[in-house]
């Protein structure tokens, strides 16, 4: 009925954070959403196979950074789910 | 929890997130468009105004069109804030309204100032600078890099044309001024507006 994918507290939660910003770094993702490395990768690795975010990953000088963005098809699913919630709250 | 109990906590979750978030601003980019346009008017025609009437006709003139400018714009961010059940302001949108009254108003009385004194460049070169450095101030707070960017450019232009005054005197420049800052002022914001468009910071 909802998108699986999306109606995961965590998952849901990050895409929120995404979606008032333009990018985020990785660190930022986690210091904010009080996540371990682990489990911040694993909600993300789920979310870019469904094409809802673009992970970049690059240099600065030595130092590995990643990147995470909200992708379009990412913001119309998180738009749709929120009218699925909102649907949901109003026909039950 | 039966299902409804879980929507309604996974809604109470992202809407917490979002209005925790003092980055989150909904925002409609053609406000930047409308905005644009206004500027252009207003740019072209506010000295011959002030020519054929007085300085406070003319700055009567900027106070009316810029009002109706933002009581549009509320219109819509309203109606924005309204799609993610917001009923007033975020913080990021009062913060960065704002920071473009304070500019308008203080840009408003300078320019009153300047062409009272027959210095009406510099009146379109504080606007310049002054619309430059709250749309630089204004990138940084909502991690916007092309307001950023489009602020740096504004600044640099309004420096370097004053430096230029300074050199060659306000004739050299005095001319071209009208376009020079239709194409900075009016040209940023309804670049801002159409390419940002696409990447709405929206839900």
């Amino acid at each position: 009925m909802f998108d699986n994918i999306l109606h995961q507290p965590i998952r849901s939660k990050l895409i929120a954070t995404l979606i008032s910003n333009e990018e985020l770094p990785f660190k930022a993702l986690k210091e904010g959403l009080e996540l371990t490395d682990g489990n911040l990768s694993s909600h993300l690795k789920k979310l870019e196979l469904a094409q809802y975010i673009i992970i970049e990953k690059y240099f600065e000088g030595k130092r590995p950074k990643t990147i995470i963005k909200i992708s379009p098809k990412g913001r119309d699913a998180f738009k749709s789910y929120i009218k699925q919630l909102k649907q949901f709250i109003q026909e039950n | 929890m039966n299902e409804k109990e879980i929507v309604l906590e996974q809604l109470n979750t992202i809407e917490s997130s979002l209005l925790d978030n003092e980055k989150f601003m909904p925002f409609n980019y053609k406000i930047l468009i409308m905005w644009g346009f206004i500027s252009a008017i207003l740019i072209l025609s506010f000295e011959n105004i002030a020519k054929l009437y007085t300085v406070w006709y003319a700055i009567g003139y900027i106070v009316i069109v810029t009002t109706i400018g933002f009581l549009v714009e509320i219109y819509i961010i309203k109606k924005e804030n309204k799609k993610y059940d917001i009923k007033s302001f975020t913080k990021l949108q009062k913060f960065v309204e704002s920071n473009y009254t304070f500019t308008i108003v203080f840009a408003t009385a300078l320019t009153y100032v300047f062409i009272s004194n027959n210095l009406a460049v510099y009146a379109y070169l504080s606007w310049i600078f002054m619309f430059g450095y709250a749309d630089f101030v204004t990138g940084f707070v909502v991690n916007c890099k092309k307001f950023t960017t489009v602020g740096i450019i504004n600044i640099s232009a309004s420096i370097a044309m004053v430096t230029i005054t300074f050199i060659f005197g306000i004739q050299v420049i005095a001319p071209y001024i009208k376009y020079i800052a239709v194409l900075f002022l009016s040209g940023s914001l309804i670049y801002n507006g159409l390419t940002l468009k696409g990447i709405e910071k929206s839900v």
